[in-house]
């Protein structure tokens, strides 16, 4: 197979971000002497604005990070707590579910998670590599179709803030293709952290970091996000903001021996989805998958069943691991595994979910959900940005945060972080929410690493269909000798049983998605052993949008992959 | 959906062969220079990243609109004959062909291109659009997959070549992809430029260009190529160097007629192959393509027989317009194009190459059938850059001349032009060999206007497949409505039968070569209608790796595209 885009590869650093310009962004931060962080950091604040309606500046993002110096990989929980007002009670009471708008409101994470990486890992001041993003969004950047598709699908809810809609639908219409969008307020409010730093930046580089980051979460920023939230019965207040600390946690780790050379993969916690990664690569080992042959329909039907199991146990025991007790070292054992191996049957794919696995002394979720029927929606969405810099430090983060679920604060140009729609209005849900409680989410960098030999942060968007990507697109590297960047490009297909993260957590029993390149005997195929298959169009983002960067320590060479179906790309020397 | 991110733009936009070649030019217009600062500094990348197929010392074919001054201009960027060489010295001595090495050597034109665009039409010194250029070959860069398939290919040659040897075999073997490629001696050379400027800096900008200029023609550098030349049998001597001096010159053009709304096309005189192009436009004027549709039998078809109709008449007529009368307005006339359109016959190909089209007045060169019969294995390649910037200026460019059909002189890292094999040892061929005469150029870089409503440059690499590989993505872009990208990515086919412009000039009789996409219903039927077919992969280089922007004045959007064939990539804002 060829792949449709050449290979970026480089012996010095690479980037690969799912927008071009986010990508441009990293590689001037790159080229003019920044680290792996510097560049990630430049890339997360540019999608912000240039993917805005799904990433946002004051949203999540959860990063991961190896460092090269000390061999270790650690991750920084980008993701915010619903504000201590919020009450399970009055959720399931009132509502029954978390309903759309500024109720869905959680503590923005990203400008700390951002700005905490720089300080603790960059070498540069947040104006530095604000800069590009400052500049797309007060001088605007050329709609892109993925970007137009998505306001136009959400219009109706833009619509329900005149604020939104004033930025999304400049003309009381989704923007055009190609014309340049301008988003000038959340370009002041940027300036105004970079300005604030620099006033500060007497006293040193942490200094400044610190008077950035006191903007958003202590000055004008959160006097008017405050202010907003009161006068509009939202929930966030001053002290919420204030208090506010994404923490240095350690990621959760399998070691996968199948490809070679045993490679450790890392997630982020059981804050988000991100061991549900590592649950389904485990189940995986135990099948001889490269006999099977690529995507054919024993393979698919194989990972998908895989992906089904794994799904069950996280509605069933995910949460917030500060909240809820999560059996995560059970959940990733080898007994574990093969146990639950054996409920996959070769020829009959689980008409549903399959059930939970049970764990003495743990309650699992109470099994909520809605049914849905037809074509599972594109996902709301996310973004991605990897990147390995020459002293082969890594960066890995999923950026996110919608701008069609909430109201953007009138003259910020932000939209504070719409993450509770990946909690529960359940009582007895692990994921249900509660005050001080982060969301289920599913933003979650990767990072694969061959002790001494090789470095891979890797990730996507396309909220429950990114570890079906991920685990798709790295066993396309590792059993079938994929490049990167093939790897990326090939076909894909998604299961759609689990009930939905955001809510309302919708479910498609049965629904097995399948791009159309995959052919339609194989498709038929599985229709027989009980799928519901949908083909879907050759190249679609409803598969998710992998972008990864590989280094190989041993020859220097770093290699990478970017995925053709969004906007992204990779760029390095 | 296209295989690469749709890339649009509102300010300035550049789509070069190969990604650092983009990013160099694309860091000058981010800095604030125009298209033609931001394209020398593309095209002189080129000559560091496409060492394989583009020379700093070789040729830099440009055709450009000057937005102040409403004026299209080429500059022909194109070396001549030493004065000491002698046709009979080929005929009789090399009987009859053009050997690879120095007795191919013209004067290296693209150094005095670049910097006289620069001087004339750009904003920026040597040193700042060199930058990027200079530090790719210092500090190197990871070696693309076409670049390491060439040194791979053409190893044994380039052994035989010390100081070539050095740079793409520095430990004895081919470099491989992803490997680091370092040319020092070039980046010295670049670096001894940039430095004779900055010394004369103080007489300003206009003398400090030609100081730079004057460094590679009249310094060290000229020195260094001449000296080599004269101990190792070549001909270049340091008074051809001095004169050397291309042209600012008017292009020719047509306007085309077949798309409803008309528009100019122009390309460079007939030193190069451009006025082909325009001669295939006017054979197929007034032709109705719809009623054929796209890539039926009929289209293929007809393109097909226009094409080798063209090329009969290159062959006939095209060389150098200072030692030829070359009737290039009646070439490209409505009224030749008609003629020339009736000899084809719709059900049968013309089984060789048509007998060229009778001009009053003119004598054709000698029959097609006299050049040599093999197939030509090693034809040289090229690259390409386009740029349009805020003001409406734009760019376009074909830089050339492989480092396999010359050796590289040693401490330049430069192998200077290797041109000369664009001619013909073969007496009254109106492209053979005479002093101070310039080869028959195949690198045509082209241009299409509608003023005050679209700005099109493109061009491609691909040798003879030029010309045909621009007509078809043209067609795709102005007859069947599509974006540059989805234009360029569409499946592509090129006949072979006519000579080849490379020495030793093979004809592959009949040879029509067609990517695998294409349907196969059409290749059985252009097989019933007599042509060779020969099935190409789905995607290959070898059908060229067009760039293209398309600057809408309209709405202020610039669309591009890039070749995923090669390492091409289009990047704007």
């Amino acid at each position: 197979m060829t792949a449709f885009q050449p290979m970026i590869t480089g012996t010095q650093h690479v980037v690969a971000a799912g927008h071009y310009l986010a990508t441009q962004a990293a590689m001037d931060i790159l080229e003019a002497g920044g680290n792996a962080i510097d560049a990630g950091v430049a890339a997360n604040l540019a999608l912000g604005v240039v993917q805005s309606e799904m990433v946002q500046i004051a949203g999540v993002a959860p990063i991961m990070v190896y460092l090269a110096d000390s061999d270790q990989v650690l991750t920084l929980t980008g993701v915010g707590p619903w504000p201590k007002a919020a009450s399970l009670d009055r959720f399931v009471q009132e509502f029954g579910e978390v309903p759309i708008g500024i109720l869905r409101t959680v503590v923005p994470a990203a400008p700390d998670a951002n700005i905490q990486a720089l300080g603790r890992w960059g070498t540069m001041t947040f104006g530095e590599v604000a800069a590009a993003a400052i500049r797309y969004a007060r001088d605007g950047f050329p709609m892109h179709e993925m970007m137009r598709a998505y306001i136009e699908a959400h219009q109706d809810i833009y619509r329900m803030w005149p604020q939104n809609a004033e930025i999304y639908l400049p003309d009381d219409a989704p923007p055009v293709v190609g014309k340049s969008f301008k988003q000038t307020d959340l370009a002041k409010s940027l300036q105004y952290m970079a300005d604030e730093e620099k006033s500060a930046n007497g006293g040193g580089r942490q200094a400044g970091l610190d008077a950035a980051r006191d903007a958003f979460y202590k000055g004008d920023l959160a006097a008017a996000i405050v202010k907003y939230h009161a006068e509009n019965e939202g929930l966030l207040t001053a002290e919420d903001l204030a208090e506010y600390k994404s923490e240095i946690a350690p990621p959760e780790k399998i070691t996968y021996k199948n490809g070679g050379d045993p490679m450790d993969i890392y997630s982020c916690g059981v804050w988000c989805q991100g061991p549900v990664l590592l649950q389904m690569i485990k189940l995986l080992e135990g099948f001889d998958l490269k006999s099977m042959g690529h995507n054919s329909p024993d393979y698919i039907h194989t990972l998908a069943e895989a992906f089904k199991l794994s799904f069950a146990d996280r509605e069933a025991y995910y949460g917030d691991p500060n909240h809820v007790d999560v059996p995560m070292q059970r959940l990733l054992s080898e007994e574990y595994a093969a146990e639950r191996r054996r409920m996959i049957r070769p020829d009959e794919a689980w008409p549903d979910l399959p059930p939970a696995g049970s764990f003495p002394g743990i309650t699992p979720s109470p099994s909520v959900r809605t049914v849905a029927e037809g074509s599972p929606p594109a996902p709301t969405d996310t973004s991605y940005v990897a990147v390995v810099d020459k002293n082969g430090n890594a960066f890995s983060s999923n950026p996110s945060d919608v701008t069609f679920e909430s109201p953007v604060i009138p003259g910020t140009g932000l939209c504070p972080s719409a993450r509770g729609s990946q909690s529960w209005a359940v009582r007895g849900h692990a994921s249900a929410l509660g005050p001080g409680k982060r969301p289920r989410l599913t933003p979650n960098p990767a990072l694969a690493i061959r002790p001494g030999k090789s470095v891979m942060p890797f990730g996507t968007p396309g909220g429950d269909n990114q570890n079906q990507a991920n685990v798709q697109v790295l066993l396309n590297m590792e059993l079938f000798g994929m490049s990167p960047q093939e790897a990326t490009e090939a076909p894909r297909f998604m299961t759609h049983s689990q009930p939905n993260s955001f809510s309302p957590h919708e479910a498609y029993p049965g629904k097995l998605t399948v791009e159309g390149r995959v052919d339609a005997a194989t498709t038929e195929a599985l229709s027989a052993r009980g799928h519901d298959v949908e083909r879907l169009a050759d190249l679609t983002w409803k598969t998710a949008g992998v972008c990864l960067v590989r280094k190989d320590l041993e020859s220097g060479i770093i290699d990478s992959g970017a995925d053709p179906r969004r906007p992204s790309r990779a760029m390095g020397r | 959906m296209s295989l690469q991110p749709t890339i649009k733009a509102n300010h300035y936009m550049i789509s070069a062969g190969h990604y650092l070649a983009t990013e160099a030019g694309y860091k000058i217009l981010e800095a604030g220079g125009n298209a033609f600062d931001a394209g020398v500094a593309a095209g002189i990348a080129l000559g560091v990243v496409q060492p394989d197929l583009v020379q700093v010392a070789g040729v830099a074919p440009i055709i450009l609109y000057h937005a102040e001054s409403g004026e299209v201009v080429t500059v022909s960027g194109l070396g001549w004959w030493p004065k000491a060489a002698r046709l009979e010295t080929y005929i009789n001595e090399h009987g009859g062909k053009i050997p690879v090495g120095l007795a191919r050597a013209v004067v290296p034109a693209a150094p005095d291109a670049w910097i006289r665009v620069l001087n004339r039409y750009g904003t920026m010194s040597f040193g700042e659009v060199a930058e990027s250029a200079t530090r790719y070959a210092r500090d190197g860069y990871s070696i693309h997959p076409l670049l390491a398939e060439n040194i791979d290919t053409h190893q044994d040659r380039l052994r035989s070549w010390p100081a070539s040897a050095e740079v793409f075999m520095p430990n004895g073997q081919p470099l491989k992809t992803g490997e680091l490629i370092v040319q020092s001696d070039l980046a010295k050379c670049m670096q001894y430029m940039i430095d004779e400027e900055k010394a004369a800096m103080g007489q300003g900008r206009e003398a400090a260009l030609e100081a730079a200029r004057a460094a590679f023609y009249k310094g060290d550098i000229a020195k260094t190529i001449t000296d080599y030349h004269a101990t190792n049998g070549g001909l270049l001597t340091m008074e051809d160097m001095a004169e050397y001096a291309s042209a600012f010159e008017a292009p020719v053009k047509r306007s085309y007629n077949g798309f409803g709304d008309p528009i100019d096309v122009y390309s460079c005189g007939p030193w190069c192959q451009g006025p082909t192009l325009l001669e295939m436009l006017s054979i197929i004027e007034g032709t109705n393509f719809k009623e054929m549709g796209y890539n039926s039998g009929d289209y293929v078809h007809f393109l097909t027989e226009a094409m080798k109709l063209a090329f009969a008449d290159r062959e006939a007529y095209i060389g150098d317009p200072r030692f030829v009368d070359v009737p290039v307005e009646t070439m490209v006339s409505a009224e030749f194009g008609r003629k020339r359109r009736a000899e084809i016959d719709m059900a049968k190909a013309c089984p060789e190459m048509p007998a060229a089209g009778a001009i009053a007045g003119v004598g054709a060169g000698p029959a097609a059938t006299s050049a040599a019969a093999a197939p030509s294995r090693m034809a040289l390649d090229t690259s390409y850059a386009c740029v349009v910037d805020e003001a409406g200026n734009v760019f376009s460019a074909t830089p050339s001349d492989g480092s396999y059909g010359m050796p590289i002189v040693p401490g330049t890292g430069m192998a200077p032009s290797s041109r000369g094999s664009q001619n013909w040892a073969v007496e009254g061929h109106p492209s053979a060999i005479a002093p101070g005469k310039r080869p028959r150029l195949t690198p045509s870089p082209a241009l299409a206007m509608r003023e005050g409503k679209l700005s099109l440059p493109f061009g491609t690499p691909g040798g003879d497949v030029q010309a045909q590989a621009m007509l078809q993505v043209f067609l795709n872009m102005e007859v069947w409505g599509m974006e540059a990208q989805d234009a360029i990515e569409a499946p592509r086919f090129a006949t072979y039968s006519f000579p080849n412009s490379f020495e030793p000039h093979g004809y592959e009789k009949n040879i029509l070569r067609m990517e695998g996409r294409m349907d196969d219903n059409v290749m059985e039927d252009m097989e019933a209608r007599g042509h060779k077919v020969e099935r190409w992969p789905d995607k290959t280089w070898k059908a060229g790796s067009v760039c293209a922007i398309q600057a809408d004045h309209e709405t202020g959007i610039m669309t591009g595209g890039a070749d995923a064939r090669r390492a091409s990539r289009v990047m704007g804002w």
